[in-house]
């Protein structure tokens, strides 16, 4: 008997909840799902769709959000993709490319007014645990609504994005996620798997058409408003990890820079984790990167900061023996942002023996490539390794994807002077 | 007076008698003027009559048969020089005034060569210590004595392959091995590029060279390769000095054909990764001047400006 007593409780809870649960489902897509579409990218030459995403009507003059993920190709390979939409009631028709927002990966885009009021985007932010319906078109199976729960913002990243607990799944990218009340809380765009999944905030959605109706005509050339928001972020993003302190943590004999909150997340690894028992060396490594990279095209992102720091030791190799090993560990390093052929040109890289007031020998090395359509913006990537001690060292390297001359030269010096050994 | 002469496949002299009989017969069995120790040559094989203009060769109907070069049936008149294959030999026939092949001179370098298999109990060992310690160097971990053993076999193996294989040559073709002096040939042919790497490396390390040092190391890879392929041919082949420089270059060209070919196949392909000079080397090693920290922000600039350069590059190639 005390046992029933004590589940009473949740049986109670639980009864209701989950048919409030239901009961809001259901009505809110019967309520707004003609404002909902499924925004399709067109392959011109074979008639078919490309790429699929979700979009949702904004604004009551046709005006309709999605993912710039969703569209990019029409932005990258110009001439041969066109939009187009299909509502829920199986009406479809064009879609024109207004203004992105490359940064939060949104995008807004036209069709012929619905008449039909837009969904709202309140300036309300749920409560940690409330339940939200994110609504798409999954693997292109059909609308769904998937309930799920606020879980705030991203306290990992910089780039904001909402934790959304509950399944976005391919396709659905682009589309809305309401609260109870059918306003707009965020945008899907991404998945971790196991019910994690991240949404874009209302708030980037409502800048981008504040920024839109200022200008009032569509955007012309988006290369170029790529490369001017990818500029403006990664000034801001470097200027401001560049005005905080940097915190600073012991790695064998040497401090380094720790984890630069909120920009990367770090992870440590050691040689202790080595399956094999007989090596002669040591290491200690903190491999820091930021969780999210900004999305360009397939196979082409940016917006990466990445650190690592190694301190290695070997007291039982000769001084031979451990040069062959550390060399072999310094000329592999690679930049952690990938890109394609048509995106970038080849590294160029430079390397010195430099010396500090304190008479330590370091090896520099210094490389960049150059991005084609974003002039001025480069990957840099840049490693520094002890040579003057004879069995130990004391290696770091930075990536920077995406950033100007001036921003990898401040970040650099400010990166090695937060290295001391 | 008539020459015979009897040889294997691969031209090694068996037999050789002169006769001045009219009718001369060849077989195995022991009542033959000529007796061939050949188990596919038949008891009664062959004979040859004298005529006005040579021989004339009869097949005593042999299991065999009497082929010429060429030539299925062999059986018909015979010049001098002319020979017959029966089984698996090789008659050779001459008259005496037969002019024979050329003298070939004697050549100091294939002298000095075939004397090179006296030196193999020491240059394999020695060469074999050097396995060794390259490969103590570049291992991180315990070494046992099974691991470096066994390291060392997978070191000294491809040159005890490739000596195997040009002895054999050699066998065939001059009826002489010189196991030893092909082995000391590519022990050191082996060795050399690795003990010229770590010259090059510190030439490398310290000016900066990156591209001198990997050309040098390729270089030496292609001469050591080249070198020991010129002495094995002038010990495993009886080729005139002309012939020989010509094979080697011929070769040469060709694998320098293949290489630049494969070269310039893959140049094209876009370079993911930074290809940049990642050498560190002990400190005694380190014998160029290091430079102030400022010399980094000084030449940053002309890193971007090449890096744009490679892109306009990139970009124009398409």
């Amino acid at each position: 008997m005390p046992r029933f007593i004590k589940f009473l409780p949740f049986v109670l809870l639980l009864g209701p909840f989950s048919a409030l649960a239901d009961e809001s489902a259901k009505a809110l897509f019967s309520r707004y799902q003609d404002r909902i579409v499924q925004v399709r990218v067109i392959d011109k030459e074979a008639q078919t769709k490309s790429s699929l995403g979700t979009g949702f009507l904004v604004a009551s003059d046709g005006l309709i959000a999605t993912n710039y993920h969703v569209i990019s190709s029409l932005i990258h390979q110009p001439g041969e993709f066109r939009l187009e939409y299909e509502n829920t009631a199986g009406g479809k028709g064009e879609l024109e490319l207004l203004d992105i927002d490359v940064v939060s990966d949104l995008a807004l885009l036209r069709a012929e007014p619905f008449g039909l009021e837009p969904l709202l985007l309140p300036d309300r932010e749920p409560d940690q645990g409330e339940t939200i319906y994110s609504i798409g078109n999954p693997y292109d199976i059909g609308f769904t609504v998937v309930p799920g729960t606020y879980n705030g913002l991203r306290a990992d990243s910089y780039y904001q994005q909402i934790h959304f607990s509950g399944s976005v799944n391919a396709g659905m990218s682009g589309g809305p996620v309401l609260d109870t009340s059918g306003g707009v809380v965020g945008i899907n765009v991404a998945s971790a798997g196991n019910q994690v999944s991240f949404l874009v905030p209302v708030a980037a959605l409502r800048r981008l058409i504040e920024s839109w109706t200022a200008r009032g005509e569509p955007v012309t050339d988006f290369k170029d408003r790529i490369r001017e928001q990818l500029t403006a972020n990664q000034r801001n993003l470097i200027d401001r990890a560049l005005a905080g302190s940097w915190p600073v943590e012991v790695i064998g004999d040497a401090t380094a820079l720790g984890e630069l909150k909120p920009y990367v997340k770090c992870w440590g690894s050691s040689s202790d984790e080595e399956e094999d028992d007989h090596i002669l060396y040591k290491y200690i490594s903190n491999t820091c990167q930021t969780e999210h990279h900004i999305y360009l095209a397939p196979g082409f992102s940016t917006g990466v900061i990445s650190y690592q720091v190694f301190w290695m030791e070997a007291n039982e190799l000769s001084p031979t023996r451990f040069y062959s090993y550390y060399q072999s560990f310094f000329e592999n390093f690679v930049p952690d942002n990938s890109v394609r052929e048509d995106d970038a040109g080849e590294f160029h890289c430079d390397d010195w023996i430099v010396q500090d007031e304190m008479g330590q020998a370091d090896k520099v090395v210094l490389c960049a490539r150059a991005y084609v359509d974003y002039p001025g913006l480069y990957d840099a990537l840049y490693i520094r390794g002890s040579v003057d001690w004879k069995n130990r060292a004391f290696v770091s390297h930075f990536t920077l994807a995406g950033v100007d001359r001036d921003s990898i030269g401040a970040f650099m010096n400010r990166f090695a002077e937060s290295m001391q050994r | 007076m008539t020459v015979l002469e009897l040889r294997n496949r691969g031209g090694q002299l068996l037999h050789r008698s002169m006769t001045d009989r009219e009718v001369i017969t060849v077989g195995r069995a022991f009542d033959n003027d000529v007796i061939v120790d050949d188990i596919y040559v038949s008891p009664h094989h062959l004979r040859l009559t004298r005529t006005e203009n040579g021989w004339h060769a009869e097949d005593l109907d042999s299991l065999n048969g009497i082929q010429r070069k060429h030539q299925q049936n062999g059986a018909g008149p015979v010049s001098s020089g002319d020979q017959l294959r029966i089984g698996h030999t090789v008659l050779h026939v001459y008259e005496r005034e037969h002019q024979p092949a050329g003298t070939l001179k004697l050549d100091r370098a294939e002298s000095i060569l075939s004397g090179l298999g006296r030196h193999a109990l020491w240059v394999v060992p020695l060469v074999v210590l050097f396995q060794a310690v390259h490969n103590y160097i570049n291992s991180w971990s315990e070494v046992t004595w099974l691991d470096g053993a066994s390291n060392v076999i997978d070191g000294v193996l491809p040159a005890v392959i490739i000596a195997a294989g040009w002895a054999l040559l050699g066998r065939l073709l001059r009826h002489r091995t010189h196991y030893f002096a092909h082995l000391c040939i590519w022990l050191v042919a082996d060795a050399i590029p690795a003990l010229g790497a770590y010259c090059t490396s510190l030439v490398g390390y310290n000016t900066g060279a990156g591209t001198l040092e990997s050309v040098a190391n390729q270089v030496l890879q292609f001469g050591s390769l080249a070198v020991a392929f010129w002495a094995s041919l002038l010990l495993a082949t009886a080729m005139r000095r002309r012939t020989q420089v010509l094979t080697v270059a011929g070769v040469g060209l060709a694998a320098g054909a293949v290489f630049l070919i494969d070269h310039f196949r893959f140049s094209d392909n876009f370079n993911y990764y930074p290809d940049y000079y990642g050498r560190v080397k002990q400190p005694v090693f380190l014998w160029r001047q290091p430079v102030p920290d400022e010399d980094v922000r000084r030449e940053m600039p002309e890193i971007f400006d090449e890096a744009d350069r490679l892109m306009r590059e990139s970009q124009e190639d398409d």
